[in-house]
């Protein structure tokens, strides 16, 4: 936001700096998720967050420096809405919802519902992120890939998560989520749809890099051209169920 | 108490900066108020490091020290807190800090812009952590960029240390934590 007056050179007449409400800075750890207040900096959420989805940590090591990460807040990432905020897709995948709050009033959505377009969300004035609540799937697979032209301190220039469960070689509960590959983070429902319920196969597979096309349009900017983005996110695609039989997670039927 | 004015802990005492500007960068803060021009200001986006201070909180009786980029934080977001810059870590009689020793005697500076950001990245892993190994060097200097002296002698330098001294922030620990209580203990009514 700094840089609005510091790249921008604007001037902001007033700022409420949530970040000293030492209230708002907590990681609930339940059985069934994680809560995080939304002043808790990357730096607290990191050791906690590893113990349950360990791709989620190795993106935040990626996701800015040490001094970025002192500061920086899972609700500050999600209230920019970024399509390249590098929390996001992975929130996403995780199905994780977000608690707001305006004076006396509080209400949970889904964080799916929240992105309504370029940088604009469903925050309204005199609102603010309160929380957030990321659920614990303890059966799932759950991967992030970051792609890069450098690996650290660098824009994503495609960032995607997945999350799904195996049950006798059926592919279940699946949840696919993706950066810079539309004006918001976004969920990959076509290709979601594909593979739910499918066995594991090389077939089902080029089927849900095909559906991807249906989910995303992307644009050409200075990081990828839109075709390397489609191409990068077919391949990640790949690369998670590769990965997957791999560390036999499980058996495919070639 | 309603205030208009910012109070922290720098150079052991409490400083207030009244009708704080909501635009000031922490970097303009130190460069142009409070006229300490160790900090640089390299790109101004948090990327490159050159404007790295360490805010002290206080958690539970500890001081909790934290790299950041001053460059893209504000004034007001001092508030209750302790900030050190990199000519704190002289002492007055001019005894330098393990972290600039270190610097120096691996030679870790070449043209110097980027040195004061790193020096402070160093301090606050030698404030943070117990051991050095090269993956926690590295993690902690991952945001400082150096383009001339590379980062192998600065490596060298981290590696090169030891926290089995208390340093002169340990010894005035006591002092420091009252000050940020007296701080830190306004009552605010709305």
């Amino acid at each position: 936001m700094s840089l609005i007056v510091t790249k921008q050179k604007k001037d902001i007449k007033n700022i409420v700096y949530l970040n000293s409400i030492d209230e708002l800075n907590y990681i609930k750890e339940k059985d069934k998720y994680i809560e995080v207040g939304a002043t808790t900096p990357l730096s607290k959420f990191e050791p906690i967050i590893k113990k349950y989805y360990p791709d989620f940590n190795r993106i935040l090591k990626r996701y800015g420096s040490v001094q970025i990460r002192n500061v920086a807040t899972l609700a500050g990432n999600i209230a920019t809405a970024s399509p390249i905020g590098d929390s996001l897709p992975l929130l996403l995948s995780l199905d994780a919802s977000i608690s707001i709050e305006s004076f006396n009033k509080k209400m949970t959505i889904p964080l799916k519902d929240f992105f309504i377009g370029y940088r604009k969300t469903k925050l309204k004035k005199g609102q603010f992120i309160s929380s957030i609540k990321i659920p614990i799937f303890k059966k799932n697979i759950f991967k992030a890939y970051k792609i890069s032209k450098r690996i650290d301190d660098d824009i994503s220039s495609v960032c995607a998560s997945f999350n799904l469960a195996i049950v006798n070689k059926k592919i279940k509960d699946i949840k696919i989520a993706y950066g810079g590959m539309a004006a918001i983070p976004k969920r990959a429902v076509y290709c979601e749809k594909m593979l739910l319920n499918s066995n594991f196969s090389e077939d089902i597979i080029l089927k849900a890099q095909k559906s991807l096309e249906r989910d995303f349009q992307p644009i050409d900017d200075m990081r990828a051209s839109k075709d390397y983005r489609v191409e990068i996110a077919k391949n990640l695609l790949t690369k998670c169920f590769a990965e997957i039989k791999k560390n036999k997670l499980i058996r495919l039927n070639y | 108490m309603v205030s208009n004015s910012i109070r922290f802990v720098f150079e052991d005492r409490i400083k207030e900066i009244k009708n704080p500007d909501p635009n000031e960068t922490i970097l303009n803060l130190i460069r142009l108020r409070l006229k300490k021009t160790g900090t640089k200001e390299g790109c101004a986006e948090g990327g490159c490091g050159a404007c790295t201070v360490v805010v002290g909180e206080l958690k539970k009786n500890n001081i909790i020290y934290k790299a950041i980029n001053s460059c893209i934080a504000f004034t007001t977001s001092l508030e209750g807190k302790h900030l050190l810059v990199v000519e704190d870590l002289t002492q007055k009689n001019g005894s330098l800090h393990p972290v600039q020793s270190a610097m120096i005697n691996f030679h870790g500076s070449q043209c110097g812009f980027c040195t004061p950001g790193f020096i402070m990245s160093l301090f606050s892993m030698y404030k943070n952590k117990t051991s050095y190994d090269k993956k926690t060097i590295e993690e902690s200097i991952s945001g400082n960029l150096c383009r001339c002296t590379g980062y192998r002698p600065i490596i060298d330098a981290a590696k090169s240390l030891k926290n089995n001294k208390p340093d002169q922030f340990k010894k005035n620990e006591k002092k420091t934590i009252s000050l940020l209580k007296k701080n830190t203990n306004k009552k605010y009514l709305y």
